[in-house]
């Protein structure tokens, strides 16, 4: 479109009205007007001509700046559509340009939106950064630190009542209640136990009828419940008349008072809530610990007041409470609970994902540098027919914007599938990872790093492009490949991309090793062809306590007799589950209080046959054994560290520890056999000193008969048929007693690695694609390399140069960047280990096995990558070279 | 005719400068007397408000200018209907032709009840 040169709006106007003027008085005088008096009624005719010139200046300035607008959409329309064509003509650079930038993007939005769901949103309460969770750390001079540890009744009362920078405090506990009635099966359901502060601490009311009253949240109150949306949706058909209707948990008519709201599970999957009924009178020992604690502090109050007010009752605890003094309590920001150690991982594939980005950048950038210098011709041309640098560069700034744009679909796309994939597979690998999808503000980002992306890969050849073409046709029709420069630059891009991708694929090396090391860590039990699944016995339907022990072995002997059973017992915690833990008394020292020493240990009350069930190595001495009766001499097996730590270099065996049962007494067990360390939480858990006690002695050598066990069966009979027998037998047994928590050992120990597995398989995943973006890259810039020798290469071999050397020359061309980007990646990936380390267990940060093999490796992806085209130069018959 | 009956409604004038640029290039005066003429000088085009009109339809890119020679041998800003100017136009016409029907139908002699 031809310019039309304007006067400025200023003159347009003058000019425009005088030659209307001018226009009227020649036909005026026409009329036979006097030349006087039509010029006069000429102007009279526009009125308050002043500002009528002023709104068609004002009116005119705008349509200029209109019309700039305009005319700059019209060239972007054009630029894209010129982009678009000129992509159709080279769909296999479009193609894998898109695909590679596609696959980098993808990976990129899929990490962020995780981060965006895990990490970014706020907690869904109101004013969420004044919610705190409470605990204490644990510092007890047998030299464990226990950084979170929750807090004891009277410590709870004791800030609820006297704190000033809280708004409010509660307290709860979880555990679970059995379902009955409503004529279909029993089921238990997880609970929590909650003071009444919690509803209002976290601004949630019920959706349904109320939350329950402090007049309910007292000891042996009212049987009330709350239920949770989904409980009450599922089990009790959404019925609207829910509230005040009388249901059954654990044999109790309970009233249900409320429902909450859709979504809301405080702490995770939690069904129903209960009043916690906790006050002075039965908050029980400072020393038993057994209460999370959740806090909104006070407006205008911070973290920080909270911190420094929970100094002032530590301080005071341990002057006035001698056993406090192990205790120090402090807060976290619940945010910062729920995320928990997602960012560490985060930070990880974070970096992983931006390197791939860079290393598909470098790609993309090469092959348009190549295709920049095949268009060598065609820029001539336009720049001869007159077109601007500015409006060159732009338009190849539009092409790598419209490359950049289908990428980020492709990328869309590929995050969207994938995230679903990682969802289904392992919505537990992270918190809040089942929230996760493509919002507003990852689509936002995806944008972002989409123009982020085009400026990356396209800036620099369209630079180049720009800069030399001298707009001599006669160069341009000669097959130009490449000046020097861009040769060099090409080569300095090939050395970057091996030396990120070398750093991805160390890292990830370093991940994967840790992983396989956890995953070869000695469980220390026999996890296969086991079924394991919780049962509770609750007090109304089983009122007697010492008749416990001997119900479970009722119970556990019908399972025993089922066909295929090899065997079956039961525990308070089975390994992998987590654990109890309780302070003891040692005999041969002096006792705990007057020495200020704390001793602690995991507690696990197992019925008989446990140890062989579970398939937990015995070290010294006997495990349980039928004789070891309710009033019989009261025993307890220890774990290994137990035995190490509190009587080093000598036998544990014949020892006494027991718990203290009132003022003066404490109930000495004797050690009469030493197991493996159990794993109480993760494999790479530092084993914790562990005591067993016999299930039978329940009650006399630990504080209570406990309700609920994990029972454990192994069977090699596949757990499709197994399970409907043992349901069949409880329900024999009892028909009101639900199995809940089914799984099979291998599923718990699988599940345990779930954090580290998937962090394993993505950064796998990044690294894969990293090494073959590379591969691809060097193989790219060999072979053109390679085309553009053709003569060269014909001239050696005319002048009777051997095979070999044809190879070694384009081999040693090829692997000369990847050498030095190797090196460069080895000095990278030393810096970007920091990264990685705390994720690392089993294997060093600067594992010489990793970083010796790797970049080994990268060299053969090189050589490999060289190889293709050096063999394509030897082929080249030096006739047809020589007649190009 | 009284002079306030010659004044017109409201946005008509935009339409009818459309209209007489659809036959081609003018120059501001001769958009103003070729409306006058054709219709009988029945409507009074005042610069006052033609020239606004102009520039707000070029703002809007209904039209086009460019400079050229006028009749009177001097550099002149005429006016020509751009891509969307027609399109606009057509628009209006259906629209006026469908307001002429309704008022007619309540206004006009002998027109439907």
């Amino acid at each position: 479109m031809k310019r039309v040169v304007r006067p400025t709006v200023e003159r347009e106007v003058d000019e425009e009205f005088d030659h209307h003027v001018e226009m009227r008085v020649r036909d005026l005088v026409a009329e036979g007007w006097s030349r006087e008096d039509a010029q006069r009624e000429a102007e009279r005719r526009f009125g308050d001509i002043d500002r009528l010139k002023a709104d068609c200046r004002d009116l005119g300035t705008r349509r200029n700046v209109e019309m700039e607008r305009r005319l700059w959409w019209d060239e972007v329309r054009s630029d894209v559509r010129w982009a678009v064509r000129q992509l159709r003509r080279a769909p296999g650079f479009a193609a894998i340009t898109v695909l590679t930038l596609g696959v980098a993007i993808g990976a990129n939005t899929a990490v962020f939106s995780v981060v965006n769901s895990v990490v970014l949103q706020p907690l869904p309460f109101p004013e969420p950064e004044q919610l705190s969770a409470v605990w204490t750390r644990y510092l007890p001079p047998s030299g464990f630190d226990i950084d979170k540890f929750v807090l004891s009744g009277p410590e709870y009362l004791d800030i609820r009542d006297e704190s000033r920078t809280v708004e409010s405090i509660g307290a709860f506990q979880t555990g679970t209640r059995a379902l009955t009635g409503e004529d279909v099966a029993a089921r238990r359901v997880r609970v929590g136990f909650y003071s009444v502060e919690v509803s209002s601490i976290l601004g949630v009311v019920p959706e349904l009828g109320r939350w329950f009253t402090a007049e309910e949240d007292v000891p042996d109150g009212p049987d009330v419940v709350v239920l949770s949306h989904a409980l009450w949706q599922e089990r009790f058909g959404a019925d609207p008349r829910i509230v005040g209707r009388s249901i059954t948990m654990n044999g109790v008519s309970t009233e249900v008072v409320g429902v909450m709201p859709e979504g809301f599970s405080f702490p995770r999957e939690t069904m129903a809530w209960l009043p916690l009924g906790l006050d002075r009178t039965n908050a029980g020992s400072r020393a038993s610990h057994a209460y999370s604690v959740v806090a909104r502090i006070a407006p205008g109050m911070t973290q920080a007041d909270l911190d420094a007010e929970l100094e002032v009752f530590a301080d005071r605890w341990a002057a006035e409470y001698e056993h406090n003094v192990a205790h120090f309590p402090w807060a976290q920001p619940l945010h910062t609970e729920v995320v928990a150690d997602a960012p560490r991982t985060l930070r990880v594939l974070g970096a992983a994902v931006a390197l791939v980005l860079l290393i598909a950048c470098t790609n993309v950038a090469n092959l348009l540098l190549a295709r920049g210098e095949r268009r060598h011709g065609e820029v001539a041309v336009r720049r001869t027919l007159g077109a601007g640098r500015a409006r060159i560069t732009r338009q190849l700034v539009t092409e790598s914007l419209v490359l950049a744009a289908a990428a980020a679909l492709v990328g869309l796309a590929l995050a969207a599938g994938g995230l679903r994939a990682l969802v289904a597979m392992d919505a537990e690998a992270l918190p809040r990872l089942d929230t996760v999808g493509l919002d507003a503000t990852v689509l936002l980002f995806t944008g972002g790093l989409c123009i982020l992306t085009a400026l990356l890969f396209g800036v620099v050849p369209a630079y180049l492009a720009g800069r030399r073409s001298s707009p001599t046709l006669a160069t341009s029709a000669s097959r130009a490949v490449g000046g020097r420069r861009s040769a060099a630059l090409r080569r300095i891009l090939v050395t970057g991309e091996v030396a990120l991708s070398l750093v991805v694929v160390i890292l990830a090396g370093l991940v994967v090793r840790s992983f396989d090391a956890l995953t070869d860590t000695d469980p220390r039990m026999d996890p296969e062809s086991l079924v394991v699944f919780s049962v509770t016995m609750p007090a109304a339907e089983y009122p007697e306590v010492e008749e416990l022990p001997e119900t479970w072995e009722r119970l556990l002997d019908r399972l025993r007799a089922l066909p295929g059973v090899a065997r079956a017992s039961a525990a308070t915690s089975l390994p992998f589950t987590g654990m109890a833990q309780w302070d003891f008394q040692l005999d041969d020292r002096p006792p705990r209080g007057e020495g200020d020493v704390a001793w602690n240990a995991g507690i696990g009350m197992v019925a008989s046959d446990y140890f062989e069930t579970l398939g937990i190595p015995l070290l010294e001495g006997r495990t349980f054994s039928d004789g070891d009766r309710r009033d019989g001499a009261l025993v307890s097996v220890v774990s290994e560290t137990m035995a190490t730590r509190y009587w080093p270099g000598e036998s544990a065996l014949g020892k006494r520890f027991g718990y203290r049962m009132s003022e003066d007494s404490v109930a000495w067990m004797s050690i009469v056999g030493v197991v493996a360390d159990p794993v109480t939480g993760r494999l790479n858990d530092e084993p914790y000193p562990y005591v067993y006690t016999p299930h039978a002695q329940s009650g006399i050598s630990t504080y209570y008969v406990p309700r609920t066990l994990q029972i454990a069966i192994r069977s090699e009979v596949g757990e499709e048929t197994l399970l409907p027998a043992i349901r069949r037998t409880t329900a024999e047994f009892d028909p009101d007693l639900p199995l809940y928590r089914v799984r099979t050992m291998s599923d718990v120990v699988s599940d345990s690695l779930a954090g580290p597995r998937v962090t394993t398989n993505l950064l796998g995943t990044f690294a894969t694609i990293a090494l073959l973006l590379a591969a691809v890259g060097i193989y790219g810039v060999v072979s053109y390399s390679v085309a553009g020798r053709t003569r060269e290469i014909g001239v050696r071999v005319a002048l009777g140069a051997e095979r070999s050397e044809i190879t070694r020359l384009v081999l040693s061309e090829g692997t000369r960047p990847v050498l030095v980007g190797v090196v460069l990646g080895v000095g990278g990936a030393w810096f970007a280990t920091r990264l990685v380390e705390a994720l690392l267990y089993g294997v060093e940060a600067t594992d010489p096995l990793t970083f010796v093999t790797l970049p080994l490796v990268l060299v053969g992806v090189g050589l490999v990558a060289s190889l293709l085209p050096a063999l394509r130069a030897t082929r080249i018959p030096p006739t047809e070279a020589l007649r190009e | 005719m009284s002079r306030s009956g010659r004044k017109l409604l409201h946005g008509t004038l935009d339409t009818l400068i459309l209209k007489t640029l659809s036959h081609g290039p003018r120059h501001g005066y001769a958009i103003g007397r070729w409306i006058e003429e054709r219709t009988g000088d029945a409507i009074l085009v005042e610069e006052g408000s033609l020239y606004p009109a102009l520039y707000r339809l070029e703002k809007k890119g209904l039209l086009a200018s460019e400079w050229g020679r006028s009749e009177l041998e001097r550099r002149a800003k005429f006016y020509r209907l751009t891509e969307r100017g027609r399109a606009a136009l057509e628009a209006e016409t259906a629209e006026w032709l469908r307001f002429r029907h309704a008022v007619d139908a309540i206004l006009a002699p002998g027109g439907r009840r």
